[in-house]
């Protein structure tokens, strides 16, 4: 079909508008893949375009009823995008114009950092940065950075993997420091120095030109200051967990910053002697993991089951630490059980 | 990416097609997204698909073309062809969408017959789609995959943490680079929500059960335990002395080398890294190629921000390990190659002995995609710099006037 914009001036009509007497009803289905259009003649082709392309897709064209046709699209249209829909009928060429609106929604913004505290090992490995609704994907590299105390951006500071690591709903958003550069003695630690040092202060930026899901800039970005710490290069030890019930929760403070993923994940808490274990942590500011006690009978003796992929956040295992010779790491598939007894 | 298909086997199975697909057809749509690519025999492409967890083989061969009569570029004056000028707006008005809508993924060669495919997404939330194209001389379409013959390989979660009936998934799964040789597909990415690497070698066909996977972990000889955090990011599989390796590229930047025959099920592999291609860049793509100047069979390796680096493959097999314990080898150290002018390029495949497809930012407007030959094994296109050669009037001292201006 002939590019036609030039020969004809398009009516811009919301969806299950009409243009007036001389053109076309026409109607969105709720998928999107459907206009149906109001017509005395069949169409004898249809093509979609997308405002400011002179190319698109071609429309299959099926009689819906008496006066209407169903023109079908293998691809839905997108919200919130201005299309033309070229139609040519007895020799004779028209063009519509047709515009989705956008799905009304306030921006993202970006929520918060994990972990939360405000101080974290100088060897990190992970952080988690948290928008409150979906982000695009294929931004991150412009629009994430760590910076130093004075605001200057430290360079090559997180693993460039060539995919951005987004969870299934591309609400967060995992950032991993180079691995080489945390890792004494090799070759990107030699040449660059870990990305941070014990008693400075830093800070991870989300900057607000980062998109959401819907193509917008945030409402607002994010500036998270904390304080590099002391490295931390020991295996997670459960023994060393502080538990204690406090205001009709259970609380784990685990004496060290977690991987708050790892943790929602891996630790579950059940009642001793049952088989299930379904109750979920969440994860308090400071850092520490908490459980409700409800619905737990008072005195009740209860088990807390730490699977094997925890992790700290510097990336230490209770199998072992992160850093370790070569040959000599080593694995571990059962959890660990704790028990924990007299529940007030 | 094509990998291997220059100076290896092809791998032919002896299954007849409509027995490899039979039986493990896909009941629901076939992708939840479309990343990585690489041809296996019989017109069979592998896409990776992360958000889906799984890898997609799709037999294509209903619509390859022989594309040898399509004018690629002109050697003789250095001069690529732009086989699609704006290549987000062309994709997007066939999955209609505007062009800032369009990511661009993979591209891929069938070497037999030159057709160029490309995976790419539509949308940029959770809920974006898929897509595969193809360009049949210099025109682009989008493949219906619902109408092709499929079969998928799901990529488990870890076996630890499923064990433990925690109930919420831990499926989480970036694909970084997939490869086809001999039977098997080889899968490289990050796994689990601890995004650990991994790299899973999957018999192809694919018989429809779990424990035909292979997980394996990659441990570094130099770096030790922190590279089963580091995944391969690109790699291929050559025949070297007649041992089939792995050649595999890392972010930031060591390449390492695994013989295939050591990537056994639930081993610790240690890698042995021969070269370290320099720290503050991440590869792109591994590609091989046989150079045609002198025969010479090497793998082209490309970076976000580093030049591209040649290197044979006699070179890779001869290349001493690096020390593990050195003072100071951030690179570019060990066998690193020759480098080649190839920078900015965001995908890159062989089309043929003598010509590549690139994916990269147009030279003048680098808002703009473009599709674009470029011609090995100097793989730049003259007609991007501006020389004296090129004023009216200047010295033409390569000849190249001789020659009418291309007009493809």
């Amino acid at each position: 079909m002939k590019p036609l914009a030039a020969l004809f001036v398009p009516l811009v009509l919301l969806a299950g508008g009409t243009s007036g007497a001389d053109e076309p009803r026409w109607t969105l289905s709720d998928d999107r893949k459907v206009v149906t259009i109001a017509a005395d003649a069949r169409p004898e082709a249809a093509e979609l375009r997308p405002v400011g392309v002179e190319r698109g897709m071609a429309l299959t064209i099926v009689q819906a009823a008496e006066g209407r046709f169903a023109l079908h699209a293998n691809w839905p249209l997108m919200a919130g995008t201005d299309y033309r829909l070229y139609l040519e009928s007895g020799g004779k060429e028209r063009v519509l114009s047709v515009s989705v609106p956008a799905v009304a929604a306030p921006p993202a913004a970006a929520a918060r950092l994990s972990p939360e505290m405000p101080v974290l090992p100088a060897n990190i490995l992970r952080l988690h940065l948290f928008f409150d609704t979906p982000m695009a994907r294929g931004q991150v590299a412009d629009h994430v950075r760590l910076i130093d105390a004075r605001g200057r951006e430290i360079p090559h500071a997180f693993l460039n993997l060539g995919v951005e690591l987004w969870s299934a709903d591309q609400r967060r958003l995992t950032l991993m420091l180079d691995p080489g550069r945390l890792k004494r003695g090799v070759g990107p630690n030699l040449a660059l120095g870990a990305p941070l040092e014990p008693g400075n202060r830093y800070a991870v930026e989300a900057l607000a030109g980062m998109r959401d899901a819907r193509n917008r800039p945030l409402a607002r970005g994010l500036r998270h200051w904390f304080v590099a710490g002391v490295a931390e290069r020991t295996a997670i030890s459960p023994d060393e967990w502080r538990i204690d019930a406090v205001s009709g929760e259970l609380r784990v403070r685990f004496g060290r910053a977690m991987d708050e993923p790892s943790v929602i994940r891996t630790l579950r808490l059940r009642g001793r002697g049952t088989s299930s274990a379904t109750a979920v942590p969440r994860l308090a500011e400071d850092g520490s993991a908490l459980w409700p006690l409800a619905t737990v009978p008072e005195g009740s003796s209860l088990e807390l089951l730490v699977g094997p992929g925890l992790e700290d956040a510097a990336g230490n295992t209770i199998c072992g630490a992160f850093e370790v010779e070569t040959g000599h790491a080593e694995t571990c598939c059962e959890p660990v059980v704790l028990s924990i007894a007299g529940i007030p | 990416m094509r990998r291997h298909v220059n100076f290896l086997a092809a791998g032919a199975t002896a299954l007849a097609l409509s027995a490899m697909f039979a039986g493990t057809a896909l009941s629901q749509a076939p992708l939840r997204s479309a990343g990585a690519m690489d041809f296996g025999p019989d017109g069979t492409l592998f896409v990776g698909d992360t958000y889906g967890g799984k890898v997609v083989a799709f037999d294509v061969s209903g619509i390859l073309s022989d594309q040898s009569d399509y004018v690629l570029g002109r050697a003789e004056t250095f001069e690529g062809r732009t086989i699609v000028e704006d290549l987000r707006a062309e994709l997007g008005a066939l999955v209609a969408a505007p062009a800032d809508q369009i990511g661009v993924n993979d591209v891929t060669v069938h070497a037999p017959t030159g057709q160029i495919f490309l995976s790419g997404h539509r949308g940029l939330g959770p809920d974006t789609l898929p897509f595969v194209a193809t360009v049949n001389h210099g025109v682009l379409s989008v493949l219906d995959l619902d109408a092709l013959a499929s079969s998928a390989h799901e990529l488990q979660s870890p076996v630890a943490e499923a064990s433990l009936e925690f109930g919420q998934s831990t499926r989480s799964y970036a694909i970084t680079d997939v490869d086809y040789y001999d039977g098997e597909i080889f899968v490289a990415g990050v796994s689990g929500e601890s995004f650990d690497s991994t790299l899973r070698r999957i018999a192809y066909p694919f018989d429809g059960t779990d424990a035909a996977e292979t997980q394996i972990e990659i441990w570094h000889a130099v770096h030790a335990q922190w590279e089963t955090r580091a995944p391969i990011i690109a790699q291929t599989i050559a025949e070297i002395d007649g041992t089939p390796m792995l050649v595999a590229v890392y972010a930031c930047t060591p390449l390492v080398r695994i013989p295939l025959a050591d990537l056994q099920d639930g081993a610790l592999i240690r890698g042995e890294t021969i070269g370290e291609l320099g720290y503050g860049n991440t590869p792109i793509d591994v590609v091989p190629f046989t150079n045609p100047m002198d025969g010479s069979q090497n793998v082209l390796v490309t970076h976000t921000h580093r030049s591209a680096n040649q290197i044979p493959l006699t070179t890779i097999a001869s290349a001493e390990p690096m020390p593990v314990e050195v003072g100071n080898n951030f690179g570019p150290a060990g066998l690193t190659g020759a480098p080649v002018p190839a920078v900015g390029i965001d995908h890159l495949a062989m089309i043929d002995e003598g010509w590549a497809v690139v994916v990269r930012p147009d030279p003048l407007d680098p808002q703009t995609l473009q599709l674009h030959t470029v011609l090995s094994p100097f793989f730049f296109d003259r007609a991007d710099h501006m020389v004296e050669m090129n004023w009216p009037g200047a010295a033409d001292p390569f000849g190249y006037r001789q020659y009418p201006a291309l007009d493809l």
